[in-house]
């Protein structure tokens, strides 16, 4: 072996920062390829090397509240409003994939402690964490976390991004004075401000009312994502985040929510599944606005997109069948939840809860809306209520509509053992 | 050329440590800063991530002007 002589070690030494000084090249030519990938093309990045990959696989319910908050303000419940809009986000880091199930609001689900009643009920009834227990138990998946959405930030957003280009399939004109929902749009390509497409995903006055909505909702999803994903918006993050404080409540850590916004950031169009809950309409003695899943095709889905391991069969889901409705006139959400919990011990259905008030009602009254007499005494022999009116001046949807007035806490504390 | 690799303008027109430096900063020091704090703390982040939204295209816009001023002497020289 020949040795090394010192002018050999020497010339090495030399040489030596020439190397140093390429690979310093090399690390910076990549570092700016890297910065402008990341910033204007993060899905052509693998995904092991993108900038804050995300660690977990997350299900987040995502909840859309149907609630102008500054016209609106029924006392004793936080949970104003109703979810309009539920979705089951799964983010799954493992296969680069974000898997999105639409929940119709009026799909028929039994909600832990209240039984069988409309979906979207469930936050108006305990918030976003019954939502989410009622969803996990529906579904057979553990939900991690939920994100609720109020109609404001949905259009701060738009109005954030500049507006939206989207296709509007059809002309839309409704307006709702109460709601302080106007939408007036003329079919064809069109960029929409946050008004406008606030109008777009609330719309559902067609013949498949909120299942169009539903479709409609998906579509300008895939839109938006798509457009959130431009270096216009990573500039503007700071403004997302800001508005994103103020108007979505959730129980993600920051941490997450930005992890979850850069995952989203950096997807292409074909890493987005996107389903809605296969059922139909039901039929019979309940009403038909309520959506029956079909558990069979919605087994296959949530096998397929959101449980890692085979999921067991779920049981049909029977359906009851009476349909009642509660109109709370004396704003005490807390008694009604009291008689909620009564009717489902008696299975009964409460399809809806409405927070429209009936002014010249002051005494609990049961309205027979489909002219069942004898079902609203047995109702009324239930509750105690005495008052039991037979007319069609009920919630038309319903079998039964009761209206509880401020009475209604007195009976119950009679019932409350002594 | 510095409107589309920053520091790169300064290094063709012959000041390649200054060129070297707005590089280095610009695509390596400067994202280290902002996912160290993604690492650290998430508030944290979103202060860093506020300010280089400032920042990045005011040293952009100074890499641009520093540049095609170094060329204008350079004009002037010749």
């Amino acid at each position: 072996m020949k040795r090394l002589s010192t002018s050999d070690i020497i010339c090495v030494m030399a040489k030596r920062p020439d190397l140093l000084r390429l690979y310093a090249i090399l690390i910076l030519i990549m570092s700016v390829f890297y910065f402008y990938l990341t910033l204007l093309a993060p899905s052509r990045i693998p995904y092991f090397l993108r900038f804050g990959p995300l660690p977990k696989n997350m299900n987040i319910l995502v909840l859309g509240i149907d609630v102008n908050y500054d016209k609106i303000n029924h006392a004793g419940n936080p949970n104003t409003g109703r979810s309009d809009a539920l979705i089951l986000v799964n983010i799954n880091p493992d296969n680069f994939k974000v898997n999105i199930l639409s929940i119709p609001r009026d799909t028929l689900v039994e909600i832990p402690g209240y039984g069988w009643q409309k979906i979207n009920s469930a936050y108006f009834i305990g918030g976003p964490e019954l939502a989410e227990e009622t969803v996990s138990k529906f579904l057979g998946v553990p939900v991690n976390n939920y994100m609720v959405i109020n109609t404001r930030a949905v259009i701060k957003l738009i109005d954030l991004m500049g507006g939206v280009r989207i296709y509007v399939d059809k002309d839309m004109y409704y307006v709702d004075n109460w709601g302080g929902l106007k939408i007036n749009l003329k079919k064809g390509w069109q960029t929409l401000n946050g008004q406008q497409a606030h109008g777009f995903i609330r719309f559902r006055q067609e013949p498949m009312g909120d299942l169009s909505r539903v479709q409609r909702q998906q579509g300008f999803m895939q839109t938006v994502l798509k457009q959130m994903a431009t270096p216009t918006m990573l500039a503007k993050a700071p403004w997302v985040l800001a508005i994103a404080a103020e108007n979505i409540r959730t129980n993600l850590s920051l941490k997450d929510m930005l992890y979850t916004l850069n995952f989203v950031r950096g997807m292409r169009k074909d890493d987005i599944n996107m389903s809605v809950v296969p059922g139909s309409f039901a039929v019979g003695d309940l009403n038909a606005s309520i959506w029956a899943p079909d558990a069979d095709a919605l087994h296959e889905i949530v096998n397929k997109y959101f449980s890692k391991k085979l999921l067991a069969k779920m049981e049909p889901r029977k359906l009851p069948s009476s349909a009642i409705t509660i109109i709370d006139n004396a704003d005490d959400f807390d008694a009604i939840r009291q008689m909620m919990k009564i009717l489902y011990k008696k299975d009964y259905a409460i399809t809806s809860v409405s927070g429209e008030k009936r002014p010249g009602i002051t005494r609990t009254q049961i309205i027979a809306q489909k002219a069942d007499a004898a079902g609203a005494h047995k109702l009324g022999e239930i509750l105690g209520i005495n008052d039991i009116v037979v007319s069609g001046t009920g919630d038309l949807m319903s079998d039964f509509t009761i209206v509880v007035c401020s009475d209604w806490r007195e009976k119950l504390e009679g019932r409350l053992p002594k | 050329m510095s409107a589309l690799v920053a520091g790169l303008g300064q290094i063709m027109k012959g000041d390649a440590k200054k060129g070297l430096k707005i590089m280095v900063w610009f695509y390596l020091g400067f994202p280290i800063l902002i996912y160290g704090a993604l690492l650290l703390n998430a508030y944290v982040f979103l202060l860093i991530f506020a300010a280089f939204v400032v920042i990045y295209p005011v040293v952009w816009v100074m890499n641009i002007i520093d540049a095609y001023s170094a060329h204008m002497q350079i004009r002037k020289r010749a």
